[in-house]
């Protein structure tokens, strides 16, 4: 048998597998919106923390991630960098959202603030900040997995079939079994992630140098070993700066757990110490962007000079000859990681713009069976547009998608607000969010005028806290009874 | 008490001292490990010699602050 078919074939049975799974897990939820979008709170702590790190990871780990080692040196550390920290707030945010969650029924991330703030608006500026993120974000994920199904094949499948083919098993189970099929997809993805990455990062050293000291030995010694040197290169070869390398670090630390679909998670957990024991495990996962990079840097002398970056790895994967298997082995993991950001993304953009964007907008209630009817019909048409930008447009949307980082780190500061601070209002939190989103995207549109040589995400939260900060102040705070429900939880008062 | 506080309320009325201190602890982990991601600290690993178990010394400096960060959730974690 052909090479090529022998993995393509691996890649098949991989998606075949995962919708199988998908599909199956429909049997563990009921048919109402909490266990569509919620997983009737019932999530344990192996599924949790899979959902959480593959969602995480997409098709930018295994595509971009070595390619930014390969062509950035120690600048990509900054990915595994932000996410030291940045898991860290749902440790203690996650489980009073989840249990103010499940008092008053919450699914999304805005049904929390909109009820605390007691502010209708601020839901619909939430869903268009969730909507617009994730659709840039899912044509990423899209293009990614055509682009490795076309690669594998030898152009035998076009980038627009193997898009269609992957989304195409994406949807009907998150159609079918909601956060469920998302769950145990991911868990089955995560595990063919982990084990790939680790594979292929302690391999390819050893196989290429002789190791992992080794290699980094090398390419110290060699014309590439200015690009070790923290914070490492930009693009054009640059020494990257430190203002600029300090300040996306703590724009993407205070983003990360604010990510509606990593967000929502919180409701689906079980109990609160299964949420914290998923945020105390998250790092094992993180260190899996350790072996990512070894991937890319185990081109730089090997193979120099392969442009784009992010082609790295399928170039190395035809440079060495593998078997066919252990090439479909390896692609199947770089869908995996793929389809579990974009399933994840897609369920929760749905479920968002259905509950927050329209839900308040019509005069009449939303029966529940007519909410998961909407969310469906929001997933087909949010894959729908996707794919067209990922295949068809050649609008592109990196800027959208570098807007959108900056906007979801400016819903951190009311998020806290809401637990911490119970002289926040509704006023307040929604002034303070439209002022961090505009500044940000101002200072995105306009790099020029930047004060300061940094991320204009951190602009964005200045003007956020303080704008949120004042106006909180000179306005009517919510009534007491209401913010006991955030700030004082009964639970949180321990004897020892 | 009719009217909110105006500062941050991190700890219901009746939290223990113990449980306080032990939550302030944390958060200190992880204002130094956020410090020690950023500059001037990080600048302070920034030459990749000598490799730390094998990794540029910058790397290394960063896997070596997610453990710590990670030892320092067990740890509040199994004493809440």
């Amino acid at each position: 048998m052909e090479p090529w078919l022998v993995t393509v074939l691996v890649c098949g049975a991989y998606l075949g597998l995962s919708l199988g799974m998908g599909i199956a897990s429909r049997r563990t939820v009921t048919g109402t919106v909490a266990g569509y979008v919620a997983a009737d709170r019932s999530m344990n702590v192996l599924v949790l923390y899979f959902v959480l790190g593959a969602s995480v990871f997409s098709s930018f780990a295994f595509l971009g991630g070595p390619g930014w080692a390969y062509s950035r040196g120690a600048a990509a550390f900054y990915i595994l960098a932000y996410g030291t920290v940045g898991m860290v707030p749902l440790y203690f945010i996650g489980p009073r959202a989840r249990r103010v969650g499940a008092r008053l029924n919450f699914v999304t991330q805005a049904e929390l603030l909109v009820h605390r703030f007691a502010n209708r608006p601020l839901g619909i500026v939430l869903a268009i900040v969730s909507v617009a993120a994730c659709i840039p974000y899912l044509t990423l994920q899209m293009k990614g997995a055509g682009y490795i199904l076309s690669v594998i094949s030898e152009g035998r499948i076009p980038e627009w079939a193997g898009a269609l083919v992957t989304y195409g098993v994406v949807m009907t189970y998150v159609l079918t079994s909601g956060v469920m099929g998302v769950g145990w997809t991911n868990t089955f993805q995560g595990i063919f992630m982990l084990v790939v990455a680790w594979f292929m990062g302690l391999y390819l050293p050893w196989k290429l140098y002789g190791g992992v000291g080794a290699m980094f030995t090398q390419i110290a010694a060699s014309d590439f070993g200015a690009m070790l040197t923290a914070p490492g290169v930009t693009t054009s070869g640059e020494p990257w700066n430190w203002w600029a390398y300090s300040s996306a670090i703590i724009v993407s630390a205070m983003g990360l757990s604010m990510w509606p679909h990593l967000f929502m998670k919180s409701y689906a957990a079980k109990s609160d110490r299964a949420l914290r024991l998923t945020v105390v495990l998250y790092p094992t996962f993180q260190l899996f962007l350790v072996p990512i990079l070894l991937i890319g840097f185990a081109g730089v002398i090997a193979y120099p000079n392969v442009a784009p970056a992010d082609t790295i790895v399928p170039y190395i994967l035809t440079q060495i000859e593998f078997p066919a298997l252990i090439v479909g082995l390896v692609c199947a993991g770089a869908l995996a990681a793929s389809m579990s950001t974009g399933d994840a993304l897609l369920h929760a953009a749905a479920s968002i713009g259905i509950r927050d964007g329209l839900a308040p907008l019509v005069s009449h209630a939303i029966t529940d069976r007519q909410q998961r009817s909407y969310i469906r019909i929001l997933v087909v048409l949010l894959g729908a547009v996707s794919y067209y930008f990922a295949v068809v447009s050649d609008v592109s949307l990196v800027a959208l998608l570098l807007g959108s980082y900056g906007a979801v780190a400016q819903i951190l500061p009311l998020m806290f607000a809401a637990f911490y601070w119970p002289r926040a209002t509704g006023v307040g939190a929604l002034s303070g969010l439209l002022a961090g989103i505009l500044v940000s995207v101002f200072f995105l549109a306009a790099p020029e005028l930047r004060p300061f040589p940094i991320h204009e995400g951190v602009f964005g939260l200045v003007a956020n806290i303080v704008v949120l900060t004042a106006v909180s102040l000179n306005t009517r705070p919510e009534p007491m009874a209401k913010l006991r429900l955030y700030t004082g939880i009964e639970s949180e008062v321990r004897g020892g | 008490m009719d009217t909110p506080p105006k500062g941050l309320v991190f700890f219901v009325p009746g939290t223990s001292k113990a449980y306080r201190l032990r939550r302030l602890l944390f958060l200190g982990v992880l204002m130094a490990a956020a410090v020690a991601l950023i500059w001037p600290v990080y600048a302070l690993v920034a030459q990749p010699l000598p490799l730390i178990f094998g990794l540029p010394m910058p790397l290394a400096w960063i896997v070596a602050w997610l453990l710590i960060v990670m030892g320092a959730l067990v740890w509040l974690y199994r004493s809440e």
